[in-house]
């Protein structure tokens, strides 16, 4: 997990444009050359599905060739956000997770390992409530060396 | 018919999973599908096998993983509009919470003779569906159309 790919905010403008400012931020890095078939793809998938681990979470998710590895960044929105789930309910942390077509095993312990520090009592409150990137990184960092 | 649940019990691809997604796909309507962590069964099979239950527990999650990204690829590629849905608990009261919740017309799922007959835990659940999930069934007997 990467710091600088953990995003703190108060409000996000809407669904896309959270999603787009995320894969911008890794074009920004240098772990993707384009931004095009990664956001096509997330949308793709966000048009047609959404995953629940608990209330307030999104795990945004695509597997495509424009990924040589497993990405993964954190978006905290303390005000939530309408992320257009099929249970309408807003979210405050979004997960998203894009990794290569043949990375399936590691997204999917990638996967469980979200889920399943998402529903430890007190984890959503505490990332809700962190101030910055540090403190996201912190929670997360403690709570999977338990 | 607007909202289906699939609820996922175990094993490879089943039928009940073809059948949630061409009904979703028939009645344009929503598919959600769950699958339980059942705490119940994570101390039973750590007991059994002399395993710790963490351990035990993140092997039915990475099972349940695999098999909800199965299903959610199987209703992209025929554009139904799905969501899944991991939780650990009770099945029974989190089959309840959901269809209440989703407001859901039809729970669809597999149902496999096990081995252990009429009192395995899987046939005892499966009579507690059927006794108190307040919504229509529809049981896919696997293997079978």
């Amino acid at each position: 997990m990467d710091k600088d790919l953990i995003f703190v905010q108060d409000e996000a403008e809407g669904k896309y444009e959270l999603l787009e400012q995320m894969v911008d931020k890794t074009l920004g890095k240098g772990l993707i050359m384009t931004r095009e078939p990664i956001l096509h793809e997330i949308k793709k998938r966000e048009e047609l599905e959404s995953t629940g681990v608990i209330e307030g979470v999104a795990l945004p998710h695509a597997r495509t060739e424009a990924v040589k590895d497993l990405i993964l960044e954190i978006s905290i929105i303390k005000n939530g956000l309408d992320f257009e789930a099929l249970d309408g309910k807003p979210v405050n942390i979004v997960f998203l997770i894009v990794a290569p077509e043949d990375a399936r095993k590691k997204y999917i312990k990638v996967l469980a390992r979200i889920s399943r520090m998402c529903r430890q009592e007190g984890f959503r409150d505490k990332l809700q409530s962190a101030e910055d990137a540090e403190e996201v990184y912190n929670i997360i960092k403690d709570l999977d060396s338990e | 018919m607007d909202n289906i649940l699939l609820f996922v019990i175990s094993g490879e691809k089943r039928s009940s999973w073809e059948r949630a997604i061409e009904l979703s796909k028939q009645f344009d309507a929503a598919l959600f599908a769950l699958y339980t962590i059942d705490d119940e069964q994570v101390k039973r099979i750590a007991n059994l096998r002399g395993r710790d239950e963490i351990d035990v527990s993140i092997e039915m999650e990475e099972e349940g993983w695999k098999y909800l990204y199965h299903i959610e690829d199987m209703a992209i590629n025929n554009e139904v509009k799905s969501a899944i849905f991991l939780e650990e608990g009770s099945p029974i009261n989190l089959l309840k919470k959901h269809i209440k919740d989703k407001d859901i017309d039809l729970l669809v799922f597999d149902y496999q003779k096990s081995s252990g007959g009429k009192g395995s835990k899987t046939e005892r659940m499966i009579r507690q569906i059927i006794e108190y999930v307040p919504c229509p069934i529809l049981i896919e007997k696997d293997g079978g159309k």
